[in-house]
């Protein structure tokens, strides 16, 4: 009875399509975005979110494709995708049923306070993408006042936890504490353990920030994510008593592995 | 130890790969190199076959993603100079998500809430410890925040009855938790952000795409006996929050 419900209503999508559409091109997600792309990424959130429930039928082609102002094969094609990510899983004649979850279970909580920026040790392997003595410091923003050291060495790492690519962090050390400290123990130790063994780390401040950004192609490619897909970015500043700018830290992390947790009272 | 490297390089393994169309991904690079300084302001960009040759692309591939960043105002093309960066892209102002009783308190001048509707709830996001039926005890305010007219995050509030019976319109323009503080009730209150993405409904009453990052601000207190007095999640748009902390004094 429902086909042929839904067979009326639907030669009148195609006046909602307008609309829609201007919500899938808008401003945020880049020009010439792929359409399915884009279904993808709002149809695993359904599932991640629980909106479509585990072991329960989805909404159907005609449904979504009406929903979306878009064409029923583009759906296809996203759902295809899913399906091949074993999240969904379509019966013949009984349409597609949610059949698993993204793992999302890996989350670590942002400190408040100076220290190691991991969830708990062990699990965690790290890949060194690149070291180098003349890391060039991205732009800081404006309010980090401090002068720049002279020059810096730059350590960057592709971390994985239980073999899931969770986080890609540089680190960014005064040239000195490199002299001081060694380049084999730069390269061996985590970016804050380096700084804390620097005689320039007594005295020193710092600030911590999070904040969203998404994916470009190459954070995707190394955190197996989709390009445009939200990641967080924690990132550090360190002063000496001088107010020289001794290390600079940015960890881009898959959004669905960090939160932040703080007591207000 | 391995090669030292002097700057990050791009290997070339990455761009083809998935669901998008390859100067699409190119073009979010190049976007990246822009915004972190790496291409400064006013000066020239590699060549189309320098920058073909270090992504391992051909240059055409490179000419429109060069165009995508000149239409969205970044790069301006020249007849023979070649190819200029004019602009970083545009960044919202940052809103500070409040990590400490005082700042969760303080609403900043520029922002404006609106309660949009207070309502008897259907159901609550938590085990009520009321004896009463589900919803009763609570009321939900589905309020907007705005900064200079836009919209910043919506928010969903509920809040234990007697907090809100007999409070002033005014009141509902305050914090949330700024409502629950002043009941001298309050004996824990707790903040947690995570991230997601938006959904249609969302995107369209924060004005952002579908699938645009916003996080997800939830906070709660409860009263000396357990009893939850408010619990509070809004979406913020997530291009111009910051949780900003000094750790290390």
């Amino acid at each position: 009875m429902a086909p042929k419900v839904r067979r009326k209503f639907a030669p009148q999508s195609a006046r909602p399509a307008k609309a829609a559409r201007r919500d899938l091109s808008g401003n945020g997600i880049s020009d010439g975005t792929p359409i399915y792309a884009q279904l993808i990424l709002h149809f695993r959130h359904q599932i991640e979110t629980a909106r479509w429930v585990e072991g329960q039928n989805i909404p159907t082609l005609l449904d979504l494709a009406a929903e979306f102002g878009v064409a029923r094969a583009t759906v296809r094609q996203a759902l295809g995708f899913l399906e091949r990510e074993g999240l969904i899983s379509s019966r013949r004649g009984r349409g597609t049923v949610v059949i698993g979850r993204p793992r999302n279970d890996l989350w670590f909580s942002v400190p408040a306070a100076w220290g190691p920026l991991d969830p708990v040790r062990g699990q965690l392997t790290a890949e060194i993408l690149a070291f180098g003595p003349d890391g060039r410091l991205p732009d800081a923003p404006s309010h980090i006042r401090g002068t720049l050291a002279s020059g810096y060495g730059v350590v960057r790492r592709l971390v994985k936890r239980e073999g899931v690519p969770y986080l890609v962090g540089a680190t960014y050390i005064d040239s000195r504490i490199i002299e001081e400290i060694g380049a084999d123990e730069v390269y061996k130790a985590q970016g804050y353990q380096t700084v804390e063994q620097s005689k320039l780390f007594r005295g020193a401040t710092a600030d911590q920030s999070v904040t969203v950004d998404v994916a470009d192609a190459e954070i995707a490619y190394l955190l197996d994510i989709t390009l445009n897909a939200p990641i967080v970015v924690v990132e550090r500043w360190v002063l000496d008593s001088a107010g020289t700018l001794i290390s600079y830290s940015e960890g881009r992390y898959r959004s669905d592995f960090v939160r932040i947790e703080r007591r207000l009272a | 130890m391995p090669d030292s490297s002097p700057s990050p390089h791009y290997p070339a393994a990455f761009i083809g790969r998935g669901l998008f169309p390859i100067y699409i991904q190119l073009a979010t690079i190049f976007r990246r190199l822009i915004e972190n300084g790496e291409w400064a302001v006013g000066r020239q960009v590699p060549t189309h076959e320098q920058l073909g040759l270090q992504f391992g692309v051909n240059t055409t591939t490179v000419r429109k993603a060069v165009e995508l960043l000149v239409r969205e105002g970044l790069l301006k093309a020249y007849r023979k100079r070649g190819t200029f960066v004019i602009t970083k892209p545009a960044r919202q102002e940052w809103y500070d998500i409040p990590t400490t009783l005082h700042a969760a308190l303080d609403i900043p001048e520029d922002i404006e809430i609106e309660t949009r509707r207070a309502s008897m709830p259907r159901q609550l996001p938590f085990a009520s410890t009321s004896s009463l039926s589900a919803g009763s005890g609570y009321r939900l305010l589905r309020r907007i925040h705005r900064r200079r007219g836009q919209p910043l995050c919506l928010e969903n509030c509920f809040l234990w009855l007697d907090l809100v019976q007999g409070a002033k319109p005014a009141t509902l323009k305050r914090a949330s938790l700024a409502l629950v503080h002043e009941s001298n009730e309050m004996a824990h209150a707790n903040a947690t952000l995570t991230f997601g993405i938006a959904d249609k409904e969302t995107a369209r009453q924060l004005k952002i795409s579908l699938n645009a990052p916003i996080a997800i601000f939830h906070q709660r207190a409860t009263a000396s006996g357990g009893r939850i007095l408010m619990d509070s999640t809004s979406y913020f748009r997530g291009d111009c929050v910051r949780v900003f902390e000094r750790i290390k004094p």
